[in-house]
């Protein structure tokens, strides 16, 4: 059940020059939060009405504590990135689906950018849930000052490749061409990936996502895909984030607030 | 205790707080935070007599103190509703309004028929959505348009019939005269006023549709104005929404003459919003000694 919490800010400070790390305490988001689902932040201006949603990055539910990490992009984001520790934040959620795992053994995660916090509490979740899962991540970044969140991923022990746009960073390219060249050569001499991933979840910006349900086709695996569109009310009643899709009964909009914001990525109509 | 009930066309309403039709769908999404049972009536989301997919997105861009929208009606047609969400409201102790809308005068006549047989209390009819190729907001600016849908509606609506207005016209009270001379039983306003944002870092409209409906606190002295003209030009009842966020903004639509209030875009900013306006509406009333809702009047 999706409630509206009063949570004090504990922590809300830079990783980056723009990304941040944002920690507030709320027992029942820590609680009920599933990777994949989103929190919905309101800020308190008289200008900005509509929540800003955010991936769970982290919950600590003995703590009763929540860690989104966000990009200041805009006016909202910048607001929040200014509010000090202690201050009451509302916040909406969990808001929608969240991914599915069912006990698969070897996973790869493919995060972009500001898609790649959820996913670390993805990887935290799957290690929990089946200590055995062999989990490689494959996170793509513009440059090496955006690259985030490397150490929490190696600490869940899953295999991390990093791959950045300039190649200040790993694998010089986006993160299709760093899986596939991964596949080839296994460029570290660890554990080789495996062959065939059982599922791919992945999160990132639209024509990444593309890029991976491509990929999934081509391997014939199952992937689960998180999408972002520009959101009203977070909670299914406006209709404003959409996405097509087929569900094999015709091309629809779904939510993706609601619906989503993970979808099969064969679900998904990716020229629509 | 204050009483806060309101008559819509022979309609009794517990309090004047309802919903701004697609601002709340069917309720169901808002039932975790809202005791559905304590609103005077729910508007639902616009349906049609086939189901409709909308517009592409981006359907929604944020405005200051408000926000375009561009969703283009999707629905899935008035049986999915019939089926689907009539159930789930039926079990709430509150009046239900169902909103139709229609490309053609046909199509508003047969959503109206298929719902004649119905568990609904009042049916809104949205001539003034903004976001449509055909049809919608066309109705509601031109007064012939307007008098001939309404006329049309009415020989097939079994339930008193709310007539809902643009404010993309010179002159609203033409319109509502029209549409209150066609039959109307009560007025419902203001639907969004078009507008637009354009990125200027893309150099592109945000809104894929380009324009899209402006609603929200930023629309609320438009709003005002044409609830306080309205009410000085029909006899029927108006049921006022444009940017209400608290009880105070409900009661200036109240004194401005309409008859009942609608909550729309703060459900987006506020999910509480509609229990936080009847509450405030309450405490107006106790704090100025007023004991009927209708006892609330300019000085
Ligand atoms: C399900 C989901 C999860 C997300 N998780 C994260 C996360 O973990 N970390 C992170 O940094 N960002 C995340 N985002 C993107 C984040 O919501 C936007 O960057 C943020 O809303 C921008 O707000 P702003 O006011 O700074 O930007 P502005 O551009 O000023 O915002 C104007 C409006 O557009 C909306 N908007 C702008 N960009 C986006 C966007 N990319 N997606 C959806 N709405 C947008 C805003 O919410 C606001 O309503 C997520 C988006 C979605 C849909
Ligand atoms: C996302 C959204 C969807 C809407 N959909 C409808 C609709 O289906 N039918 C209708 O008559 N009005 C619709 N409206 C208009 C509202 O009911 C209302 O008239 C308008 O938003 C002004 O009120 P507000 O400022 O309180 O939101 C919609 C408004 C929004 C923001």
């Amino acid at each position: 059940m999706k409630k509206l919490v009063n949570a004090q800010i504990l922590k809300n400070a830079p990783l980056t020059r723009d990304i941040y790390e944002l920690i507030f305490k709320s027992e029942y988001l820590a609680e009920t939060a599933k990777a994949g689902q989103f929190a919905g932040i309101y800020l308190e201006s008289e200008s900005k009405l509509l929540p800003r949603p955010f991936g769970f990055c982290q919950t600590d539910a003995k703590a009763g504590t929540v860690r989104i990490v966000y990009r200041v992009v805009g006016g909202g984001t910048k607001i929040l990135s200014q509010y000090p520790e202690g201050k009451t934040l509302r916040v909406l959620g969990p808001c929608g689906n969240g991914f599915t795992y069912s006990a698969q053994k070897r996973v790869v995660i493919i995060g972009g950018g500001m898609g790649t916090p959820p996913l670390l509490k993805l990887a935290q979740d799957i290690k929990k849930a089946n200590s055995n899962a062999e989990i490689n991540v494959f996170s793509g970044f513009q440059n090496a000052q955006q690259v985030i969140l490397k150490s929490d991923f190696e600490k869940t022990g899953a295999k991390v490749y990093i791959s950045t746009d300039d190649g200040s960073q790993g694998y010089m390219g986006n993160v299709i061409s760093l899986i596939k060249n991964v596949l080839r050569h296994n460029p570290d001499g660890g554990s080789a990936l495996p062959q065939s991933p059982e599922i791919i979840f992945a999160c990132g910006p639209k024509v990444m996502l593309k890029a991976v349900s491509g990929y999934a086709d081509e391997t014939a695996t199952p992937a689960q895909v998180s999408m972002e569109e520009r959101m009203g009310c977070g909670v299914g009643a406006c209709i404003c984030c959409v996405t097509k899709t087929n569900d094999g009964n015709g091309e629809a909009y779904k939510k993706v607030c609601a619906h989503g914001p993970v979808f099969s990525s064969k679900e998904v109509v990716w020229n629509g | 205790m204050v009483d806060l009930s309101v008559d819509i066309a022979g309609v009794k309403l517990k309090n004047p707080v309802t919903t701004a039709s697609g601002t709340f769908a069917s309720g169901k999404e808002y039932a975790d935070f809202v005791d559905l049972n304590k609103l005077g009536a729910i508007t639902v989301k616009g349906v049609s007599i086939t189901p409709w997919q909308g517009n592409p997105p981006p359907r929604i861009a944020e405005t200051y103190g408000g926000l375009l929208n561009s969703v283009g009606l999707q629905n899935p047609g008035v049986e999915a509703f019939i089926k689907e969400d009539l159930p789930f409201l039926k079990q709430f102790d509150t009046k239900i309004i169902v909103n139709i809308c229609g490309h053609t005068e046909e199509e508003y006549a047969e959503a109206a028929q298929r719902l004649s047989t119905e568990a609904v209390d009042l049916l809104e009819l949205n001539i003034s959505c903004p976001n449509l190729k055909k049809g919608g907001i066309a109705f509601g600016q031109n007064p012939k348009m307007a008098h001939a849908v309404v006329r049309e509606v009415k020989k097939y609506a079994k339930q008193p019939l709310i007539v809902k207005l643009s404010p993309n016209v010179t002159d609203i009270t033409e319109i509502a005269k029209a549409a209150e001379d066609a039959g109307a039983d009560a007025l419902s306003l203001i639907n969004t006023i078009l507008g637009m944002q354009i990125d200027i870092n893309r150099r592109r409209p945000v809104l894929y549709n380009v324009t899209g409906g402006l609603s929200g606190p930023a629309v609320k002295p438009v709003a005002v104005r044409m609830v306080y003209q309205t009410a000085r030009c029909v006899k029927i009842p108006i049921i006022g929404m444009g940017g209400i966020c608290s009880g105070g903004d409900a009661v200036e639509f109240l004194l401005a003459g309409a008859t009942a209030v609608a909550v729309g875009s703060a459900n987006f900013a506020n999910p509480n919003a509609t229990t936080d306006v009847l509450n405030g509406i309450c405490e107006y009333m106790q704090k100025n000694s007023i004991a009927k809702l209708s006892d609330i009047k300019l000085a």
